[in-house]
């Protein structure tokens, strides 16, 4: 067992802060709704007739964010799931072989893990700013400490998978 | 809207004119096109439907998706008209929850870097890992799934939610704070091994999504 260097230690800090300090600010500044990226666009909906003219306005214009929008839950639900049971696929490792034949397929998975939980970020700091009661604050603390010691433990996967 | 359901109501709550019901579907052109206010039919303002959010403000409502406006809080049973963007109030319990918030994050992760330290810098430490067995870890997941699944249920009590608090920053910074500045060596190929540590933050997240999904819709 071997550490990393210092140096990449404190870059993935440095990198870690920048992204979360710029992301809660965003939000606490702007009070910005992200709940639609983690429960889905039909969030604000109350009724089944709102959601059937959500469809029949989608259908007839077709934009791309609107697309994109609608797609941004089901895939971050769907990652979730595989960062899920690849990561039970670590607790066996010496059973299963290692998976990482290249090395741009584990940047790629660190990359796609971190901007997950950026959205999550996101999601919470939202949460947060508009929705949760204002007695609840431990339960929220928790919540955004995991996302960024997660976002952190993936920079660091990162920077010190590089050669 | 009853405390539970606070996470993931409405977006916004508009209040409609009460003295024109029969203007109940006609919606100001410029309003309409700038932030897509839909009016809710008269049928699901006077019954409970099924596919509806209980309510407890009276239900003569507009749910308004899109709109930067944040001003009333849905919990407070305050009827302020949120389209105008120029409406922001300062809400001094929600500042004091925010700051309170960041507060305690800031002290978990000052918690997680000093326990970072003490095993990365410490030549003795760094052997104690080693040898440490399988068991310590898997004592540590289990207790940080615990922590997590009893704060969960006792987000409302402080006095054991500070304990489990506590519980669950020690419990997720250890095996954090000594694996994840280390590397593997597994065949000549180098695994990083706070990959292992991924699936508490997955699965967290998605029971917690699962809650909100759950008081959202059902």
């Amino acid at each position: 067992m071997c550490f990393y260097e210092l140096r990449i230690v404190i870059e993935a800090v440095l990198i870690t802060f920048g992204v979360v300090f710029v992301c809660v600010g965003y939000v606490v500044i702007t009070r910005a709704d992200f709940r639609w990226l983690i429960l889905g666009t039909y969030l604000a909906r109350t009724h089944l007739t709102e959601i059937a003219i959500d469809i029949a306005r989608y259908r007839s214009t077709r934009s791309l964010a609107h697309s994109l929008a609608r797609l941004a839950a089901p895939v971050i639900l769907a990652l979730s799931m595989c960062l899920l049971f690849w990561s039970f696929s670590f607790m066996f490792y010496w059973i299963y072989p290692s998976i990482y034949v290249y090395e741009w397929y584990y940047n790629v998975v660190c990359l796609i893990v971190i901007i997950l939980f950026v959205c999550y970020l996101l999601f919470d700091m939202s949460l947060i700013v508009n929705k949760y009661p204002t007695d609840e604050y431990i339960f929220a603390a928790v919540n955004l400490y995991l996302d960024i010691l997660t976002i952190f433990m993936y920079v660091l996967a990162l920077l010190g998978g590089r050669k | 809207m009853t405390q539970d359901s606070y996470y993931a109501g409405k977006g916004e709550d508009v209040p409609v004119n009460l003295s024109a019901p029969s203007n109940q579907y006609t919606v100001p052109q410029q309003q309409q096109q700038q932030q897509g206010a839909y009016y809710a039919p008269p049928y699901a303002t006077q019954q409970a439907s099924p596919y509806s959010m209980p309510a407890a403000q009276p239900t003569y409502m507009v749910s308004v998706q899109h709109v930067d406006s944040y001003g009333s809080s849905s919990h407070d049973g305050s009827l302020v008209p949120c389209c105008a963007s120029s409406s922001r109030t300062f809400d001094l319990a929600r500042a004091v929850f925010v700051r309170n918030v960041l507060l305690i994050v800031t002290a978990q992760l000052l918690l997680v870097a000093g326990m970072s330290s003490f095993f990365y810098f410490i030549d003795d430490v760094r052997e104690f890992i080693v040898e440490q067995s399988y068991w310590t870890w898997i004592v540590a997941f289990v207790l940080e799934l615990t922590s997590l699944i009893l704060l969960l249920v006792f987000r409302k009590k402080k006095g054991p939610a500070a304990i489990l608090l506590t519980i669950f920053t020690l419990a997720s910074g250890t095996p954090r704070a000594s694996l994840s500045l280390s590397l593997y060596l597994v065949d000549s190929f180098v695994t990083h091994t706070s990959s292992r540590t991924a699936h508490i933050s997955a699965f967290n997240r998605i029971l917690l999504a699962i809650f909100l999904f759950v008081q959202t819709w059902l």
